[in-house]
This record gives structure tokens, C-alpha cells and sequence, in this order.
């Protein structure tokens, strides 16, 4: 048997391998460039860009928590005139696809944002990030509901024809059906999921650690919760999931392609180790040679199907439904 | 900065040494020769806690507090505050410990002396520490040495048992060239009160021409208002929440000073804009 074969497709984008970074945790592909040749990567997600420059959040951002960490950035970033003009020539010519996360007020914002991207080469595929934690007064995201979620993802989808990914909150009632929203909407994919809202206190001050009170946790200690979404999400949809939430090391990516994932992105794991995408591509070889499978694809949701009367299978109600 | 993608690298450090210093405080000699060889004043290491499990999850950053090429040697001060640190201060000699670094943006330094270093009238840096401030402080002032700077460098502690690093500082014998001022806010030892009021006193003889502070934050705040008083130029060294160490999760902002009114305040990361800045490029009101 030759070499396993690592490679995975979303939407249009062919990746060489199932692991890409997730976006807010490798900025533009700069930093984490001075440590490893990034043309390794299945693909790069970017920190998610907005219309207009932001400034972010007042400090503290951080707060670590055990096995994992809060944060309250507030999607600092240059704006997508300075993401066009000093970002994406860059990435461009880095030899790996590049998703660009974008992010929003409106559905307007997003569908600008969209068209704009349409001409820059080198941008294969848009994330929306409908689900951002820490823009708005008390942490609520712009789109909770299925209906919002259809309506910004069938809005962007006319806006633009690249691969289009939308990045679910698992701060839902019912994640399976804003996938399945978004799905309806013409997404090529999801990515499943973005930080759980939390909040930490601090004891001596007697008040919330973060000024905008919740924070979105992200780390090991989401794992089982984002496994658990990523599980329902992908028996509720046909497109594919790439799944996010505390993966450090290729056993973690491996429990999220049972369990359904197409992809994973590497977060928080980018903190700990800074080639922890490359350790876990390396990872996922060696796991497929040790038992002979041949392609990663052979390994996506295998565990669904070993459970009779999968509980989180198709058959579940479409009650969250749009249309 | 563009760097080459050689010069921060995650690499195993053998320990050499690890021993308490101080009420809480530990000195720690690591063999790394890429860190020993490539470190400047005022830059930091992102070292992995040596854990089997995810807790504590994030590296911590440590000032590079002397290196030695040609040894292949650095040396880290840190205090144990938490978790982290506490597993830190276990690693005994023989142990291996991930280092990410050397990270940062570290010191200017002043114009050379020149050969006839530190003569009076040529003016002198004055190296403010507060604490364990002294860390990143300690490199710097063997490069002054090194470049012969004259300098003052005053050290303070609440009291005398919590000055730690004083052994590691260059042999001072030529007082032209370095001279310690010790400060004591229960005058144990040294002059009673704070450094900063040792810092006002040379500022007031006017023969000081920088000044490089870290420590607590009321005392940078107090340095930079010192320095701007006296239109000196002040750089601080500080310390934020990190995370990625590298400039890309954008988690240990701090406030940028400057910004024009109106617009939204502008942030920059400690761990790469920094650790070291101009005092007037942050709000030093803002940190904690």
C-alpha cells in the first residue's frame, strides 16, 4: 500500500490534507510563517475581517481556565481594504488555499464584504462568521436562529461564487438545524464550532473579569461539547462539517472525522504547540497506515454508522427548518 | 519586523539548574543554544509547563534574564504565582522544557560611550527595577557594560529579602560605568522609600539621558511621568495575558497612547509590538 491519502475537498477548494487553522488564532498567516513553511496546511482560515477597521476589546482578553482558555477579542482587525491590499497578495503566493473569515453586522456588511472578495485572487473560499460572541452588547451573536442564518447565507451565496463555509455557534438551542439552515441557504459547508459563551469572575475585584462580561471559550474543555455538535450536525446535513473545538493532537482530529467532520481546523492547539497543525497532519498518517485505511475520507463519519439507530441520525425532526 | 523563519523556534531546553532565590522567586539556568545565541535585552521565552494533561493549557512567558552564547546558557527569574509556576519550579536538573523564542521586541539601546565609557558629562542611563522588574534588566545591563554605557541602576523591593537577582548583575567595580543604587520601602537595606524617588533624585541632577524601567505597574506609571517631566526618554518593559506569543491572537493588547480623539483606540500586542515600548507609545493608566 502506498501512502494514505490525506487529501479532502470543501466545496470547490481541494485541500492536501484535512487540517486547516481557525480563524482568530493565526492572524494572517504571518506569524506562525516565521516558524514553518505554511504551504503544509490543508488550508489557512483567516482572523475574521470586517468591512471597517476594529480596534477590538479593552484588555483583558484572555483568561485561562482549566484546559482551556475565555477570550474577548472583539474581531480586531485592519478593515478589507487593508486585508486586499496587504494581506491576500501575500497569502496568495504561500502555496496553500486561504479562507478568508468574514464578519458582520448586517447581512449588507457581509454581502459587500463578499462581492469585494470575488476579484482577489488567491481568497478560494469565504467563512462567514454569523456567530462571533464578542461583538455586541451581552454577547449576543448577529445570527442565533435559523432563519437569520438562511437569510445571510442565501444573501452572501448570490454575492459571491466562491467556496462559501458558514462557521455555526454552538451557543444554540438546535445547532442541527441552523446547519441545516445554512445548508438551504447554499453553503458548500460548515465549520462546527465556534466558542461556547462563558464568563469568569474576578474574586478580589468582586466583578466580571472581561468588560463585555461573557467570552467565548475555546480549548480542551470544549472538546466532547463541539464532538457532540459536530456529531449532530453532520447527521442532519449532506454538505460537509469541519470540525473545530479543542484539537491538539491527531487522536482529536480522528474522533472528529468518526464522528462526521470532512475537515478539522486547529484553534487554541496553534497556542501550545506553534506546528501543532503539522504534528497533526503528521498524526493522522501514521494512524491511517498503522491500520491500513487508505484515505482520511474512508474515515469520516464512521462511528455514526456504527451506532444502530444512530440518535443523532437524519431521522431526527426537522422542526428547525426555514422553509 | 519580517523575520526569517529561523529566529523563533520551539525547541527542548535542558535544565542546568532550578533553585529557589527568593520567597517564591526562582532562578532557573536552561541549555539552549539557539536562545543563548540569538537573544537580545528585553526579549522573552514562551516555555511549555511540562504537563501530561491540558492543564495548565498556555505557555508562559519569561523574561531572558542573562544569556551566554558561547555557553549555550540562558537564565530565567520567575516567581511562582500560580499552576503554571509551581510546575516550573519543580523541574529539576536533567529535565527537558520546551522554550518557544527568543519572542519580542527587547531594549534600544543608547548611543555608545564611547572608549572613555560613562565620563562624567557624557550622560548616563538610569535602569529602574521594581521586584522581580529586574529580570529583563539584568541583560540589558551587561550589554551596557558591553557598550560601555554609564548607568545607574536602582533596585527596589518592599524589603531586603525580596531582592532577588543582585548577584547576576556585571561586576561593578569600575562605579563610572554602573553603580546600584538599593532602595527598600521598609529600609532593610538600601535607602528607604521608593525607586522612583531615588529615579527623581538623578533626574534632578540632570545628568541622566534615558531610562529603562520594568517592575509594577504604579511604578512605570510614576517612571513615565518622572521621564516626561524631565523630557527624558523612558522605555518600559510589560507583561500582559498571552497567549500565542507569536503576534497572532491579538490576547495581550494593551492600549495604544496617541490615538486621535474620537477615533477608536488602537491596541498593541505586548508580546510582539513589545514586551518593551516608549512610554508614550501605551497607556500605562490602563494596565494592571
Amino acid at each position: 500500500m502506498g501512502s494514505p491519502d490525506l487529501s479532502v475537498s470543501i466545496g470547490a477548494i481541494r485541500m492536501k490534507n484535512p487540517v486547516m487553522t481557525a480563524s482568530g488564532t493565526f492572524g494572517f498567516g504571518r506569524e506562525y510563517g516565521r516558524i514553518f513553511d505554511i504551504s503544509a496546511l490543508g488550508a489557512v482560515v483567516t482572523k475574521g475581517v470586517t468591512l471597517e477597521p476594529r480596534a477590538g476589546n479593552p484588555p483583558p482578553r484572555l483568561w485561562e481556565v482549566p484546559c482551556g482558555i475565555l477570550n474577548s477579542i472583539g474581531l480586531q482587525n485592519p478593515g478589507l481594504e487593508a486585508f486586499i491590499r496587504d494581506e491576500a497578495p501575500r497569502l496568495a503566493g504561500c502555496g496553500v488555499p486561504v479562507i478568508a473569515n468574514i464578519s458582520g453586522d448586517t447581512t449588507a456588511e457581509f454581502c459587500e464584504i463578499a462581492s469585494r472578495l470575488e476579484e482577489v485572487p488567491g481568497v478560494e473560499g469565504l467563512e462567514i462568521n454569523v456567530s462571533c460572541p464578542n461583538i455586541h452588547a451581552g454577547g449576543q451573536p448577529f445570527a442565533s436562529d435559523p432563519e437569520s442564518v438562511y437569510r445571510v447565507t442565501s444573501s452572501v451565496r448570490r454575492a459571491t461564487p466562491k467556496t462559501l463555509i458558514v462557521k455555526l455557534s454552538p451557543n444554540v438551542a438546535n445547532i442541527a438545524a441552523t446547519a441545516r439552515a445554512a445548508e438551504m441557504g447554499g453553503a458548500d459547508a460548515v465549520s462546527c464550532v465556534n466558542t461556547y459563551l462563558g464568563m469568569a469572575t474576578d474574586t478580589v475585584r468582586m466583578r466580571p473579569v472581561f468588560p463585555r462580561v461573557f467570552a467565548g471559550l475555546s480549548g480542551p474543555a470544549i472538546k466532547p461539547l463541539a464532538l457532540r455538535a459536530v456529531w449532530e450536525v453532520a447527521a442532519a446535513v449532506g454538505i460537509p462539517v469541519v470540525g473545530i473545538g479543542g484539537i491538539c493532537s491527531a487522536r482529536d482530529a480522528v474522533e472528529f472525522f468518526l464522528a462526521g467532520a470532512r475537515a478539522v481546523a486547529v484553534g487554541t492547539g496553534n497556542f501550545i504547540s506553534p506546528t501543532a497543525c503539522l504534528e497533526i497532519v503528521a498524526g493522522i498518517r501514521s494512524y491511517l497506515e498503522e491500520r491500513g485505511i487508505r484515505a482520511v475520507a474512508d474515515l469520516v463519519g464512521r462511528a455514526q454508522g456504527a451506532v444502530s439507530g444512530n440518535a443523532g441520525g437524519a431521522g431526527q425532526a426537522r422542526s428547525g427548518c426555514t422553509q | 519586523m519580517e523575520r526569517g523563519p529561523s529566529d523563533a523556534a520551539a525547541s527542548a531546553s535542558v535544565v542546568l539548574d532550578n533553585r529557589q532565590v527568593g520567597p517564591g522567586c526562582f532562578e532557573m539556568h536552561l541549555a539552549n543554544e539557539h536562545v543563548a545565541g540569538c537573544a537580545a535585552p528585553g526579549q522573552f521565552v514562551h516555555v511549555r509547563v511540562p504537563t501530561a494533561t491540558a492543564d495548565p493549557l498556555l505557555r508562559r512567558p519569561l523574561s531572558v534574564c542573562l544569556a551566554e552564547p558561547s555557553g549555550g546558557v540562558f537564565t530565567v527569574l520567575y516567581q511562582v504565582v500560580g499552576k503554571g509556576t509551581t510546575m516550573l519550579s519543580a523541574l529539576r536538573p536533567g529535565e527537558s522544557l520546551d522554550v518557544l523564542g527568543p519572542l519580542g521586541r527587547g531594549f534600544e539601546m543608547p548611543p555608545s560611550g564611547g572608549s572613555g565609557g560613562g565620563r562624567a558629562g557624557a550622560g548616563r542611563a538610569a535602569v529602574v527595577a521594581g521586584g522581580l522588574g529586574i529580570a529583563p534588566l539584568i541583560m540589558l545591563s551587561h550589554a551596557l557594560v558591553r557598550a560601555k554605557v554609564g548607568f545607574s541602576f536602582i533596585v527596589g523591593a518592599r524589603a531586603s529579602h525580596l531582592l532577588v537577582g543582585l548577584d547576576l548583575l556585571p561586576p561593578h567595580e569600575d562605579a563610572r560605568l554602573c553603580q546600584v543604587h538599593v532602595v527598600t520601602e521598609d529600609g532593610s537595606v538600601g535607602r528607604q522609600g521608593l525607586v522612583t524617588d531615588t529615579l527623581g533624585d538623578l533626574l534632578v541632577r540632570g545628568d541622566v539621558t534615558c531610562v529603562y524601567a520594568c517592575g509594577p505597574a504604579g511604578m512605570l506609571r510614576e517612571v513615565a511621568r518622572l521621564g516626561e517631566a524631565f523630557r527624558v526618554p523612558v522605555q518600559v518593559s510589560l507583561e500582559q495575558r498571552m497567549a500565542c506569543g507569536l503576534g497572532a491572537c491579538l490576547g495581550c493588547a494593551v492600549r495604544a497612547r496617541g490615538t486621535e480623539s474620537g477615533e477608536h483606540p488602537a491596541y498593541l500586542r505586548v508580546c510582539a509590538d513589545g514586551p518593551v515600548f516608549r512610554a508614550e507609545e501605551v497607556d500605562l493608566d490602563g494596565i494592571a
